[in-house]
């Protein structure tokens, strides 16, 4: 019966994952439900793709959970996931030689031209700012978060955040012919 | 500023917000995250099997090799007066009674310009000393076979390897 293939696979599986000890399992349990979403789109706003955000971030996400006693102690594992996942989306991107294709923007009630121009805007900028953007300004971390999460120094998150609101003004300018 | 810093934040979580996902269940994850575990260990004993077995089979081909044991001469200078006869593996000292040692060295393996002289190290009384022009024509057609080297080595002469095929004789387009 085709029916049975996939419980005979559900039922090892089940096996597979039955020493793990509750405990973990609940505290990564709780950790992925409450940031899978938000790093997930931050990714995906970061590299302007959403199905390899997605992809990453699963991938990330499997890391995490193999190394959840250590991940699970850092101050921000959502960083580290984010992190993880931003870097193997690049080395994908890398491999693949294309470049994200920039998604469709939503633009329900927003002024049309004011959205795509910042959407254009942000587009150019350089993975390292445009990660330091959508941390600070989509998912509210402070600086020194960004920099445990980028490995970087605090120092270089105020930079990057500094370089990239000029360049956004900058680009804006133009676009707008200011 | 051209624009508002909430501009930027309002803007991105309404993009965010856009963002239809399709998250995998917790339960993928776990599973993908043993079965990935389960691999990479199978790996790593594979990984201890294939060298354990490498340095088995290694070994074996070199026990096997019927030119090892010949690769390995130990040449022995300290031999002298009493060197026995018949008994000179590569022994370069030659004395009274060395043993009788093909000194005339007519090989078939010139030497560029060589003056070898072969003098005794430890006080042994046997003096050869032999200059041989090098000829370029006299291409070395066949290398003596161990029975037949040469055992005395003439010293302070630039090493000229077994390896014959390695020598450069520059003078073969003259």
């Amino acid at each position: 019966m085709s029916a049975e293939r996939p419980n005979e696979d559900f039922e090892a599986d089940e096996i597979l994952i039955s020493d793990i000890p509750r405990a973990a399992v609940a505290d990564f349990d709780l950790f992925y439900r409450q940031h899978h979403a938000g790093v997930c789109r931050a990714l995906a706003l970061t590299l302007n793709d959403v199905e390899l955000a997605q992809d990453a971030v699963a991938e990330a996400m499997t890391r995490a959970y193999q190394r959840w006693n250590a991940v699970g102690k850092y101050q921000n594992p959502s960083g580290w996931v984010y992190r993880v996942g931003l870097n193997w989306a690049r080395s994908r991107l890398r491999r693949i030689l294309r470049k994200p294709a920039p998604q469709p923007v939503h633009t329900d009630d927003i002024a049309l031209g004011v959205v795509n121009q910042l959407d254009a805007a942000l587009a150019q900028l350089p993975v390292g700012q445009r990660s330091a953007v959508v941390l600070r300004y989509y998912l509210d971390w402070s600086e020194r978060q960004i920099a445990e999460a980028l490995n970087i120094a605090p120092g270089t998150v105020k930079s990057r955040l500094n370089r990239a609101l000029n360049r956004l003004e900058d680009l804006l300018e133009e676009s707008y012919g200011i | 500023m051209g624009f508002e810093k909430e501009e930027l934040r309002n803007h991105l979580d309404r993009k965010a917000g856009g963002i239809r996902l399709d998250p995998p269940a917790l339960r993928d994850i776990r599973v993908r995250a043993r079965r990935r575990q389960r691999n990479q260990r199978l790996g790593a004993s594979m990984a201890v099997l294939a060298v354990l077995a490498a340095s088995i089979f290694g070994a074996r081909a070199l026990v096997n090799d019927g030119e090892t044991p010949e690769r390995i001469q130990v040449f022995d200078d300290s031999g002298g007066a009493n060197t026995p006869p018949g008994t000179d593996n590569g022994n370069d000292g030659g004395g009274s009674n060395a043993p009788p040692i093909d000194n005339n060295h007519t090989d078939s393996n010139p030497q560029p310009a060589i003056s070898a002289t072969t003098s005794p190290r430890n006080g042994g009384t046997l003096t050869d000393t032999k200059t041989q022009d090098f000829q370029p024509e006299a291409t070395p057609t066949a290398r003596p076979t161990a029975e037949a080297t040469p055992t005395a080595r003439p010293t302070a002469t630039p090493r000229h390897d077994d390896d014959d095929d390695d020598y450069d004789y520059d003078d073969d387009d003259d």
